[in-house]
């Protein structure tokens, strides 16, 4: 069993000192680096073109980036090879999306790897990098689930009261809201608009059925609507 | 916010809301460990190449010369193939011949000196002739007795030359006799050739040294002779010599300094015949193959001392690179490890740093094809770390093993 796990990661032709344990090494650090570089550009962006999974490509290129140096090992045959596939690729398909262009260079980069008779090496970036887009996947990284409903109703007669019994109902309801807008509509009518956060989606009926249920409470929408994703 | 009783939330949106917020933390939290982990383990990777100190050193040509085949006994067998002479990985002791250059042209120098000789003994009777004649008009007795011993002397001369220039020549001969001898030994112990012809070879070479010896007798004689008639002509020094038998004794006494001086050369070069291996080991590169002229320098064969016993490397050399921070110093604890699988990783003492910057060989070099200058030191190897000369060991030179594991007692080593 150990010779058949060392035939797998320890396998590589004409590889330099280091072994399975250093590409592990890079291709983690590459990764937690890609993370926080995501982590800075979600926090820091401002404007309404957000793509999550842009956010997502600023994860997995560095530890792309870093296999490719890794299989390079410094050839300037390797380099311009690499140049000329991804030109050609790039020529032939129209890549809409980052993510694409992510899956287009990690399949260029096993090809150079597994060509390059570096097994081991493109084995256990294959696993990596496959391992990052589940985690990727399934965390939802980039996407900012903040909410995911839209509640607009108005409100008639005393706005101090009923915003104190909105909030009671809120409460119960959402684990989390924010109020987007508030809009005085009349003498004693207000419009509000809250985002909130459902704690049960499924039960999110019963949230307009407790709206509507009490007074001075009126054109209740509850607008069920995805994470920021795409704009 | 206090109010009625929350909705539970569901395990389904716990779950996802795990994964969407503490999730991304945890993964990065563990895969920050893990990398800090690896970190330090990147660390104690070998950061530097040693090479053990091998001696490799090549047998060179003492002449300009053409290569003859000579048999190589290894392990006192000789080898059962056709070639008889050196191939890669045989084994030779020092002293041992490993080649000849062709004598061919040293025994025609001899022949010349030989005639040469024989001329100068036609032409001094002639001299000695013509002096006769012209004495015969002198009264002068003592004048003609001194002119006697300088022909006497001069003759004696000669007869030391010729002996040894025949002393040359057989001994010329008697080294082929052995040469043939050591040849024929093994093949007459595998029966391949008869033992008389074997006896004959040795008849023929005793006979050689019996007569070297003779002549090594005579030439004393005729050495004892010469001082004689020397000495007796030095008695007469009051008497100037006529100035007849300097210019007729002149040219002869001066052709008889320059066959001395070629006998002396003819020594040389004969000595300069024999390629012999400077040191125990075995061939590990060949350059020049029998039947090939070679120039006076010109490498044959490069011995290698490889697993002779007493002789196993001590010390590996190894480079610190300039980029590294690093600084090397005698008595500072560093990891080796020989490339072969299952070899241990072992500690040892720096024992010598060298005294400059110099270029690294490329083949220590982290990557061959970039140039790098680093300071050499030497280590000696632990008795349990078995390596071959010119094998490449993996060094660390991380402060980390000085500091954790800094042995107190001084480390056991090859050289004591």
């Amino acid at each position: 069993m150990n010779g058949f796990v060392e035939m797998l990661f320890d396998s590589d032709v004409g590889a330099g000192s280091g072994g399975p344990l250093t590409a592990l090494f890079i291709l983690l650090l590459a990764f937690v680096v890609g993370q926080f570089i995501g982590w800075v550009y979600m926090w820091t962006h401002r404007g309404l073109s957000y793509s999550q999974t842009f956010v997502g490509s600023l994860v997995v290129i560095p530890v792309l980036v870093a296999m490719m140096m890794m299989l390079m090992s410094g050839s300037i045959a390797f380099a311009f090879g690499l140049l000329a596939v991804f030109a050609v690729v790039r020529f032939r398909n129209v890549l809409k999306d980052t993510r694409d262009t992510t899956f287009i260079l990690w399949s260029i980069m096993q090809g150079l790897g597994v060509g390059t008779m570096r097994f081991s090496t493109s084995l256990i970036a294959a696993l990596g990098v496959a391992t990052v887009l589940a985690y990727l996947r399934m965390t939802s990284f980039g996407s900012r689930h903040r909410f995911d409903a839209v509640l607009s109703l108005q409100l008639s007669g005393n706005v101090g009261s009923l915003m104190s019994q909105l909030k009671r109902i809120l409460y119960e309801h959402c684990a989390r809201t924010l109020l987007a807008n508030q809009r005085k509509t009349g003498a004693d009518s207000t419009s509000v608009s809250y985002r909130v956060l459902l704690r049960d989606p499924e039960r999110s009926h019963e949230l307009q059925l407790a709206l509507e249920n009490c007074e001075g409470f009126g054109n209740i929408s509850l607008f069920l609507r995805e994470d920021e994703s795409e704009v | 916010m206090t109010g009625g009783n929350r909705i539970p939330i569901p395990l389904k949106h716990k779950w996802r809301r795990f994964r969407y917020n503490a999730m991304p933390i945890l993964c990065f939290i563990a895969c920050v460990l893990l990398m800090l982990g690896l970190w330090r383990h990147q660390g104690q990777m070998s950061n530097g190449l040693a090479e053990v100190e091998r001696k490799c050193v090549p047998v060179a040509a003492g002449a300009d010369g053409k290569l003859v085949a000579v048999s190589t006994i290894a392990g006192g067998l000789a080898r059962s193939n056709d070639h008889n002479y050196w191939a890669l990985f045989d084994r030779v002791h020092e002293g041992q011949v490993i080649a000849r250059l062709d004598d061919s042209l040293v025994r025609a120098a001899v022949v010349t000196l030989q005639e040469d000789v024989e001329r100068l003994k036609v032409e001094l009777p002639a001299a000695k002739e013509k002096i006769r004649v012209d004495a015969l008009g002198r009264e002068d007795n003592a004048a003609r007795h001194r002119l006697n011993l300088t022909v006497q002397a001069e003759e004696a001369e000669i007869d030391v030359l010729d002996r040894k220039a025949q002393i040359e020549a057989d001994e010329i001969l008697l080294k082929r006799l052995i040469a043939r001898l050591q040849y024929n030994e093994p093949l007459v112990r595998n029966k391949v050739i008869a033992a008389a012809e074997y006896q004959v070879i040795e008849l023929e070479r005793d006979e050689v040294q019996k007569r070297i010896d003779g002549n090594r007798e005579a030439l004393k004689e005729a050495e004892k002779i010469r001082d004689g008639a020397q000495r007796r002509l030095a008695s007469y020094s009051d008497l100037a010599d006529p100035p007849e038998v300097e210019t007729l004794i002149g040219p002869i006494r001066a052709e008889i300094r320059t066959q001395m001086l070629r006998i002396d050369e003819l020594n040389l070069q004969i000595r300069t015949l024999d390629i012999v291996a400077p040191f125990e080991g075995e061939i590990c590169e060949i350059h020049c193959w029998p039947e090939q002229y070679v120039r006076r320098g010109d490498p044959i064969v490069t011995i290698a001392a490889t697993g002779v016993p007493g002789e196993e490397p001590r010390y590996a050399i190894a480079y610190v690179p300039e980029t590294q921070r690093i600084r090397p110093e005698i008595g500072m604890v560093v990891g080796l490890q020989s490339r072969y699988p299952g070899n241990p990783r072992v500690q040892a003492r720096i024992a010598q740093v060298g005294p400059q910057i110099q270029e690294i060989p490329p083949h220590l070099c982290r990557d061959p094809a970039r140039p790098e200058w680093g300071l050499p030191v030497r280590i000696p190897l632990p008795d349990d770390l078995r390596a071959r000369p010119g094998e490449l060991l993996d060094v660390r030179y991380s402060k980390w093993i000085s500091s954790k594991s800094e042995p107190t007692e001084p480390l056991p080593g090859k050289d004591g």
